[in-house]
């Protein structure tokens, strides 16, 4: 029984210590793939008032551009 | 910002216009009141919804965290972050990745660019013109063989460094006239080739739906085009340093290329066939200003 656990202490540390692969960023893969509904959202504008989703729609629907910042 | 310029244009496609990032309000105020922006600049701080929607870069939090020295790591965070000259820095954690949604009424995707990293933007004349008709064609330029006539235009009549924008080339094959489609093994198929330019690079290009022709000399099936057909060819005018000391004190740039095809009626194939063609653009320099803040 003794004899037997250093084997399994090293077993399971190997299990451990392995962390998955990290996968490389594909970005057509990211966000909403086509078909899929997003999710519906309230955020303030720079006017300070509340939008959800539906009121930013225009009749056939909704160009939402996602930028890194308005900032640089 | 371009899409400011395209508002009125949108509309009338009946399509409402958002931005969204990880701007404070003030941060957005400040910048609308200073471009002067119509439409909404929504405020996602904390990156609540940039997190639902599945879009935070992840690379920009990676660049600055415990992982940053693993080679699949600093692989990502050259290509989403640094490339982008975004400085690996913890303000930069929350951004999103950049790129478009088009949703319909009901809040589902109908198309979506999100393809390529860097600063590059699909430009809003290229992204209607791959979703379908756009506005009047600037820069076009007819030309006429035996075999089809050719109407070509760039999707934009100016671009700025980073921009992708779309060659498009509307071909129509003479009567009795095919072309040969994608698939079409021992013929030459209908493409551009660009002359190299290190500040040009094409990338895709959207073929449509070709028929399948059966053509009775040699007894085979091809995929071909015999009626009307655009080629849609996707060019990046680069951002890259290379690029912007290439681009310096220009006013505009033009691509060459050739369209190759090869022909072929009823009885006869001719042989494989160019035609040399040039489209120019006007050069919009790329503007990096920062919203004036107070000391901190």
């Amino acid at each position: 029984m003794m004899r037997a656990l250093p084997v399994i202490v090293t077993a399971l540390g190997g299990f451990l210590l392995q962390s998955p692969a990290r996968v490389p960023v594909d970005l057509s893969k990211v966000g909403p793939q086509v078909g899929q509904r997003v999710p519906d959202f309230t955020l303030t504008d720079q006017t300070g008032r509340a939008r959800t989703l539906e009121s930013l729609m225009g009749p056939k629907g909704l160009m939402l551009v996602f930028y890194r910042s308005a900032d640089w | 910002m371009e899409l400011q310029g395209r508002l009125k244009e949108l509309g009338d496609r009946g399509l409402g216009v958002a931005g969204i990032s990880y701007d404070s309000q003030d941060i957005l105020a400040e910048f609308s009141r200073r471009r002067g922006i119509a439409f909404p600049l929504l405020s996602d701080k904390g990156s609540a919804v940039i997190k639902a929607f599945g879009l935070l870069n992840t690379a920009a939090e990676e660049a600055v965290g415990p992982n940053k020295d693993d080679p699949a790591v600093a692989a990502d965070v050259h290509t989403y972050v640094a490339a982008a000259g975004i400085p690996a820095d913890p303000a930069r954690i929350g951004m999103a990745f950049p790129g478009t949604l088009i949703l319909d009424r009901r809040g589902r995707v109908m198309s979506r660019f999100f393809e390529t990293p860097y600063f590059e933007r699909k430009t809003v004349s290229s992204i209607l013109t791959g979703i379908g008709g756009a506005m009047e064609p600037v820069g076009v330029t007819r030309v006429s063989t035996d075999s089809f006539d050719l109407v070509t235009y760039p999707s934009d009549s100016s671009v700025a460094p980073g921009n992708h924008f779309t060659i498009a080339l509307e071909i129509q094959p003479h009567h009795g006239i095919h072309l040969y489609a994608p698939g079409a093994s021992g013929y030459r198929v209908v493409g551009v080739n660009f002359t190299p330019q290190p500040i040009f690079r094409a990338l895709q290009m959207k073929y449509p739906a070709s028929e399948i022709y059966f053509f009775k000399p040699l007894k085979e099936r091809v995929p071909v085009y015999r009626k009307p057909f655009t080629l849609l060819q996707e060019v990046i005018l680069e951002g890259t340093q290379q690029s912007q000391a290439i681009l310096r004190g220009k006013e505009t740039v033009t691509l060459t290329g050739t369209l190759d095809y090869q022909a072929c009626d009823d009885k006869v194939c001719f042989n494989p066939s160019s035609v040399p063609l040039s489209w120019s653009l006007s050069l919009r320099p790329l503007i990096f200003e920062r919203t004036s803040r107070p000391p901190q």
